[in-house]
């Protein structure tokens, strides 16, 4: 009896027990929908968060109200703005993540290599979603100039008015260039005609691979540059990236569409070559000239000046670097603008399609190592109006280690041939050191005749149409390197980095707030 | 001489048959509702087991959608009930996503909208008893 009464007891105990255990369980399902709703409701303001930022920061001088709360339906999610901003300009931000005041627990590098200027912003849960967990959405809004931060090749969406597609080599001429370094793609579609093959490999070879966005149906790869091996895109899926607004922008998302327009953009002046020399003149850090006519002038030790010349006179006086067949088909004069880089009183230059020919001239010997701290000079080489642009011929003249930014434009895709000439310290090898951005013309590099020769461009290409060159020879012989000391010891004048346009892009941080 | 036993000796030597039948009533009472308990606990943890499978089935959904994939590529990549014996017992009705288009809540920024329902099978068959059908609201950005 004794033991049948211990044995209900036990029994009992354990029936009990389970039953407790069972309640529990069943009490903790019960909560699974709401603990479901909690995640799912900080998982939309996630998203909420990075729309309304995406939306507004890269937009110039944009203001956001302090405590405006956007809510979804039921509660399931929410972002409040807490403080706002006023007048906010990323494009125009000097802060580096050295000199915040603020520090934050976050990757001051990330998603593309080497630092970067950055504003941070943030917005909040709305204190009326009390079945939301609190939470901080960081933004951290990055700029750079590609070419300074280890992407020296970025080629960007065509513009509208191309009549084909993006071209890096010419058709059936193999390899055009080696990118010591990664090679950003925004708009894999501009490199697509109807006939390209699907996956198109691009004809450079590189470290790494960026690509913007991703199709089925538009495939691009490339080839590593040291082991030739297939290399796929290093990142999926890719963060946002913009110059800022430009006049065709309309919507939010034609703020990220790959557009290039940075050379001359009176719609986000904080990113555009052409504002910064008015910048910089009012700021009394560096005067600018507008070259509109083509008459001679100046003489050859001054920063700049133009010659022109009879074609009639050809061969007995013509230009030092005469263009293919002159002095067939050039009209009766051809005008040459010389710019001495290695002049300390460069200004920086504003030149209209006027010009048939400039010269841009390099340095040698001692020269060429002190030029690192001269001054850094802007040039654009824009269209004249609506007229064809006479600007067909760009001769590089030794070696250039002055920092220089220079911006090639037209209406049109109006071919430009660039040359390199004269001498250089290495027999091997030529050391350019210029960012180019092109916009809308068709680049031909013309690689020296000396097949043992390379051509290396240190600040790289950003461009938004082809990039081509004409030599034999591997990849490397046009390579393309990032500028891994743009402000050297010593160097006068305004930070290099703060003459060049950016790339912006935003990373976000969401952290929910701690029990 | 006679020896008498004691009545108390006598008392000792059994029960009655009226206490066992008691005592024997009591503990199948007893038995039977411990049993009945435990098929009940049995059904409570399967349906809880039910519940937990199909809101992080339907989590799942939302956070594929979220990252950007179109409804039929999450719901490919989602495991399917047929020929699935374990996920056939939770699913009551093929789980759906639905977009519901573009939403600029309070005009501070526009979303995609979709919405997942997902209903519980509450039969000992598999997918022969619909119960309470769950839905979520997700978003996702436009933008991304």
């Amino acid at each position: 009896m004794v033991f049948a009464l211990i044995m209900m007891v036990v029994a009992g105990l354990f029936i009990g027990a389970t039953a407790s255990l069972m309640s529990n369980r069943a009490m903790q399902a019960s909560y699974l929908d709401v603990a479901m709703k909690r995640r799912i409701a900080m998982e939309n303001s996630k998203a909420f968060n990075q729309q309304f930022m995406l939306e507004r920061t890269f937009n110039v001088g944009n203001t956001v109200l302090p405590l405006q709360t956007g809510r979804f339906d039921n509660d399931w999610g929410g972002v409040n703005t807490g403080s706002g901003w006023t007048n906010l300009r990323a494009f125009a931000s000097t802060s580096l993540p050295g000199t915040l005041a603020t520090v934050y627990p976050y990757n001051y590098t990330g998603l593309r290599p080497s630092g970067s200027y950055l504003i941070t912003q943030k917005t909040t849960r709305p204190s009326v979603l009390t079945e939301v967990d609190a939470f901080t959405a960081y933004s951290f809004l990055k700029t750079f100039t590609p070419g300074l931060g280890g992407d020296p090749l970025v080629v960007y969406r065509k513009p509208a008015n191309a009549p084909d597609q993006i071209e890096l080599a010419d058709k059936g001429a193999g390899l055009s260039l080696k990118v010591n370094g990664r090679a950003v793609i925004r708009d894999p579609d501009s490199f697509f005609a109807p006939s390209t093959a699907n996956p198109f490999e691009l004809p450079i070879r590189v470290k790494s691979l960026y690509i913007q966005k991703h199709s089925a149906t538009r495939k691009l790869f490339c080839k590593e540059s040291v082991d030739g091996e297939d290399i796929p895109p290093s990142n999926l899926a890719a963060s946002r990236s913009t110059n800022g607004p430009t006049p065709s922008t309309v919507t939010a998302a034609d703020l990220y569409d790959g557009t290039l327009n940075v050379i001359d953009n009176d719609s986000n002046p904080d990113n555009s070559l052409w504002h910064f020399m008015a910048r910089e003149k009012a700021a009394g850090t560096g005067d600018y000239v507008t070259i509109t006519s083509k008459a001679a002038t100046g003489i050859s030790t001054d920063p700049w000046h133009i010659v022109s010349y009879k074609t009639s006179d050809a061969p007995a006086v013509q230009p030092l670097f005469p263009p293919p067949s002159y002095p067939r088909g050039y009209g009766a004069t051809y005008h040459v603008l010389t710019i001495n880089l290695d002049h300390p009183s460069l200004p920086h230059l504003r030149i209209h399609g006027v010009i048939d020919q400039i010269v841009l001239m390099g340095q040698t010997g001692a020269a060429l190592a002190s030029a690192a701290t001269l001054p850094p000079v802007m040039i654009t080489m824009v269209p004249n109006g609506a007229s064809p642009n006479d600007f067909i011929n760009l001769q590089c003249v030794n070696e250039n280690n002055r920092r220089m930014v220079v911006g090639v434009q037209d209406n049109r895709q109006t071919t430009l041939d660039v040359y390199w000439n004269g001498s250089s310290a290495s027999p091997t090898s030529i050391n350019w050191r210029m960012v180019l951005i092109n916009e809308n013309r068709t680049i031909w590099a013309n690689l020296p005749s000396s097949i043992t020769k390379k051509v290396i461009i240190t600040g790289g290409v950003m461009t938004n149409w082809s990039f081509k060159r004409r030599g034999n020879g591997s990849a490397d012989r046009l390579t393309l390197t990032p500028d891994n000391n743009p402000e050297p010891a010593g160097a006068s004048g305004p930070r290099f980095s703060s003459l060049l346009p950016r790339d912006g892009w935003m990373e976000n941080y969401f952290l929910p707030t701690p029990p | 001489m006679n020896v008498t036993r004691p009545f108390s000796s006598l008392r000792r030597a059994g029960y009655t048959l009226i206490e066992v039948v008691a005592t024997a009533a009591v503990i199948a009472v007893g038995m039977s509702g411990a049993a009945s308990l435990s098929g009940t606990m049995m059904a409570q943890e399967d349906l809880s087991w039910r519940v937990a499978v199909a809101r992080n089935y339907q989590e799942n959904i939302a956070r594929l959608w979220q990252l950007g994939l179109s409804p039929n590529e999450t719901m490919a990549l989602i495991p399917s009930a047929s020929g699935n014996p374990l996920l056939s017992e939770v699913v009551g009705a093929s789980p759906t996503l639905t977009p519901t288009g573009q939403v600029n809540e309070d005009l501070m920024g526009v979303m995609e909208a979709a919405v997942c329902s997902f209903t519980i099978n509450t039969a000992n068959v598999a997918g022969a008893g619909a119960g309470g059908t769950n839905q979520i609201t997700i978003y996702r950005p436009t933008l991304r």
